[in-house]
């Protein structure tokens, strides 16, 4: 029931309040990796997405539509709240742009107005009929642009131009406009001019001086925005020797204020993914899974893990779809725990050093993991895929790879200094949850649920029905998820340097992590 | 009997003379017509903003903005430089002098104004690229630009009182009523500024009377200082009305679909400006008031005076009409109550149909405001109509 007292009543360009009240669900995917990566099929095309979000919002998102066919014939976009208010309607669509250069790709440019969850909606026509497809975007303003020097400077000479005039023409005005045509300017008129520009010098002092302080405001107002969207603070703390504690820290009083942790959609089955990883060689990584507690803080029972300063990174989706990574440091003992059950998993790898460039893995038990890697190399900001194919010990493919927590695998992607973090799967870098969300009532979550029904991977809390799993298939036999043991991950490195990801996936009921390095230019 | 009629007629002929003889220059037109532009250009644009979203430099809001500034250009420089390098004596003899350029004080004004919104220009392409698109009216660059569109009101009613207090007759009555129209559109124009402040749910909020404490009375009282005609506030207000009321009933007739997203609310056509607020009633009062006053009109205790009947007058009319406009009754194209731009989340998350919450304390400390605020920008309107009324260059 809506009432008076929950109003927001700014009805002209009312954004600013809009985006007030969505603060209740704004996320920041994952750290230092905020485009989303999408590979999916609408209906008959299979398509990948890239969407590269603004710094500053609203701003301008780049997106990158690249599909597998030569039939699609016209491609369009629009935006929409993810779920709830504002996801109903959708505005005139953008005509995505063919490249001339490239016929498989499709670029549009979509303002996103709002911080939160936002739908990228894409349409396709081709000659194999109309598709839609669905991406989430997590919407969130990052930075501040700084004024450029040369605008500035022009700025500022033409402010000192306009002030000079006002000043010029007020003195004028007085000594001059109230004279009878022709009448003669006298020693006291020119002092009354005077008197008037020196009260005009005062005045417009004094409208510089506050049109300082309005524009300080609101650049620390927005820089206020762009602080919350950082990723928050973990305050973490370890309890009776084994078990971790995580809850956001206290000191992050904005962030709290939002009250994300209330009200969590679970992704993967889990309301919190939990990544360890041991600084500064990262090698050491725990994927673990905590549960909520009655307070909202989050608690662990650690495995057995070795001593070290860890970076901790823990992922949660809020209920409308937003990604959050929580952040922390702690120093950890060597624990002597109880061994990994159920989704958890660990990874080891020797440190990662400047020089580590890896495309084998081989795995204790003989599994063999080889990364295709392009013979171009890696480069910052250009969406690529992550292909990995999987083998058993005897070099043949490996068969018998399961689904891992509803995925064919999981991904974690980190940067050397570890200010870059991300958890991707096939399908991308966008949470399932949120995926669930932005499938709901359009044509595309009935066409694949009829292609592929998903039902018996439901997990607890999640609809599963409708999404299409990249690299999985069903086994007509059994009806069994099968995965292929050809992993592809479509991702794209936010910047240069050496990265380590640690790739996660399920072989006869055995989780295995294997680690590659590389150098990203 | 007969010694009148003789009278009558000599100023009959003398009326007739200064028609045939004296007309108002064109370029005192370009620049009344510059006011015009600006403020069609300004509804548009907002209506564009709250319909469609989108915009881009050539948008048919933004050619009539810039075919204000081109009228303000065109009138002002035309002035200036044909004072200046001109053989006139008549027109260097009515004018000032500035950097070495002569010409009227009012296309001064309204060059500076052209040039401040010239430098506004890329402040707020800068600005929405910091700090994101239009997310509100009142922004800096916007209120430089608002400044600079202030300016060019400002010289064009100076410009025109320069003219009508050096003339006589049936070319002063003339220029009266242009006069009139100008301060009329430079009301419309601050109401277009406080959008922000009067939506209908905060018609029983303090906010929305100190917005219009400030924002109206000045040129009201002003005008009314100088203007010779019976109801010249009351008129100023009948043009603001009739403005706004021809865009709420006119901008619906188009179609127009949002070109931005998230939609919040179904938009198939402009969606106008609200209602317009029932400032007829407190500019009539001031007229009234202004009579009833005779020569103390000016003083500070006439200011006191028009500066609390201004604010009663408002809140008598207004409050109740509030209660009217909030109801199911002004949810039609009459009264427009029904109207939403499409990222507005009416009836989705917050109810447009209910008065804003304000506790008992903060509004009476924000009446007491409101009507201070009144009184001094009654005062301020009263000595800029007591100047206007000198000027004559």
């Amino acid at each position: 029931m809506l009432s008076a007292s929950h109003t927001k009543p700014m009805r002209v360009l009312a954004t600013l309040a809009i985006t007030l009240f969505f603060f209740a669900v704004p996320v920041d995917a994952h750290v230092g990796s905020p485009n989303v990566f999408y590979d999916a099929d609408a209906g008959p095309y299979h398509l990948f997405v890239t969407v590269n979000v603004p710094a500053v919002i609203p701003g301008v998102a780049d997106i990158q539509i690249r599909a597998d066919s030569d039939d699609i014939e016209l491609v369009s976009t629009a935006v929409t709240r993810l779920a709830g208010a504002g996801s109903q309607y959708a505005p005139v669509p953008d005509i995505a742009q063919r490249s001339a250069v490239d016929p498989h790709l499709f670029t549009s440019g979509l303002w996103l107005m709002e911080y939160g969850s936002m739908r990228v909606m894409i349409n396709v026509t081709g000659r194999r009929g109309t598709a839609q497809m669905s991406v989430p975007v997590p919407s969130a303003a990052r930075k501040m642009l700084p004024m450029p020097p040369g605008l500035g400077a022009l700025l500022l000479a033409l402010a000192i131009g306009l002030a000079l005039g006002a000043i010029s023409i007020v003195g004028a005005a007085a000594r001059e406009s109230d004279l009878a045509p022709g009448a003669p300017l006298t020693t006291a008129r020119k002092r009354r001019g005077w008197r008037a520009m020196a009260f005009m010098a005062v005045f417009v002092g004094l409208v510089f001086y506050f049109a300082f302080a309005w524009w300080n405001a609101d650049a620390k107002n927005y820089a206020a925005i762009t602080k919350i969207f950082k990723p928050p603070r973990l305050a973490l703390g370890l309890v009776d020797g084994s078990r971790l504690k995580i809850r956001p820290s206290p000191d992050d009083t904005d962030w709290l204020k939002l009250k994300v942790m209330d009200t969590l959609a679970p992704d993967h089955g889990h309301l919190m993914h939990l990544f360890l990883v041991r600084e500064p060689g990262l090698d050491r990584m725990y994927h673990l899974h905590p549960a909520q507690q009655q307070d909202g803080s989050f608690v662990d029972k650690l495995p057995s893990v070795d001593s070290g300063r860890y970076s901790v990174f823990a992922d949660i989706v809020s209920e409308k779809g937003f990604p959050w990574t929580l952040v922390g440091t702690i120093d950890l003992p060597q624990t002597s725990g109880e061994p990994l059950a159920g989704d958890d998993s660990e990874g080891t790898a020797a440190p990662l050093i400047a020089s580590s460039d890896t495309a084998v893995d081989t795995l204790l038990d003989g599994t063999r993991v080889i990364w295709r890697r392009n013979r171009s190399g890696l480069s910052a900001n250009l969406p690529t895929f992550l292909r990995f194919e999987v083998q058993d010990r005897d070099g043949n493919p490996a068969t018998d790879l399961e689904p891992y927590m509803g995925m064919a695998a999981h991904a974690e992607i980190i940067r050397s200094d570890l200010q870059v973090f991300a958890h991707i799967h096939p399908s991308g870098s966008v949470p399932m949850a949120a995926l669930m969300m932005a499938s709901v009532n359009t044509d595309l979550s009935a066409k694949a649920s009829r292609l592929m029904n998903m039902s018996d991977m439901d997990m607890p809390g999640i609809n599963m029905t409708g999404a299409k799993m990249p690299a999985m298939s069903m086994s007509p036999a059994t009806g069994a998820a099968k995965v292929s043991q050809d992993l592809s991950m479509p991702y794209g490195f936010p910047t240069s340097g050496h990265y380590r990801i640690f790739l996660q996936f399920k072989r006869r009921n055995q989780i295995e992590t294997a680690h590659f390095d590389a150098l990203v230019n | 009997m007969g010694t009148a009629a003789t009278l009558d007629l000599r100023e009959h002929v003398r009326d007739l003379a200064a028609t045939r003889t004296v007309t108002i220059p064109w370029y005192v037109w370009c620049l009344a017509a510059a006011t015009a532009a600006d403020f069609l250009g300004g509804y548009w644009d907002i209506s564009w903003h709250i319909s469609i979203g989108r915009d881009t430099f050539w948008t048919p809001a933004h050619m009539m903005v810039y075919l204000a500034g081109a009228l303000a250009g065109i009138a002002s420089g035309y002035a200036i430089l044909s004072t200046t390098f001109g053989s006139s004596d008549e027109a260097r003899d009515a004018s000032i002098s500035v950097w070495g350029f002569r010409g009227p004080l009012g296309c001064f004004l309204a060059a500076w104004g052209g040039f401040a919104m010239l430098t506004s220009a890329p402040f707020d392409n800068w600005w929405h690229n910091a700090y994101g698109l239009d997310v509100k009216i009142v922004s800096l660059p916007h209120s430089m630009l608002g400044l600079g569109e202030l300016m060019i009101e400002l010289g064009a009613m100076l410009l025109v009182c320069a003219h009508l207090n050096r003339a006589s007759g049936a070319y002063q009555r003339k220029l009266d009523r242009l006069l009139l129209l100008v301060g009329g559109i430079q009301v419309a124009g601050s109401a277009l500024f406080i959008l922000e402040s009067t939506p209908m749910e905060f018609m029983h909020n303090s906010e929305f009377y100190r917005a219009v404490a400030a924002a109206f009375p000045v040129t009201l009282i002003a005008i009314a200082s100088v203007s010779k005609t019976r109801w010249p506030a009351t008129t100023m207000a009948a043009i603001f009305t009739a403005l706004f009321l021809a865009g709420l009933w006119i901008f619906p007739l188009f179609p127009a679909a949002p070109k931005l997203g998230p939609v919040y609310q179904h938009v198939t056509h402009m969606i106008p400006l609200w209602f317009p607020v029932l400032l007829i009633v407190p500019a009539f009062a001031l007229d009234v008031v202004r009579m009833e006053m005779g020569e103390s009109w000016g003083t500070w205790k006439s200011a006191l005076v028009a500066g609390i009947v201004f604010i009663a007058a408002f809140v008598t009319a207004q409050w109740p009409f509030a209660d009217f406009l909030i109801s199911s009754g002004a949810r039609n194209p009459v009264f427009g109550a029904n109207y939403f731009g499409f990222f507005d989340p009416a009836g989705l998350l917050y109810n447009p149909y209910g008065f804003a919450a304000e506790s008992h304390a903060a509004f009476a400390r924000g009446m007491a405001v409101a009507l201070l605020m009144s009184f001094i920008f009654c005062s301020i309107g009263m000595a800029l109509g007591s100047w206007m009324r000198t000027v004559r260059r």
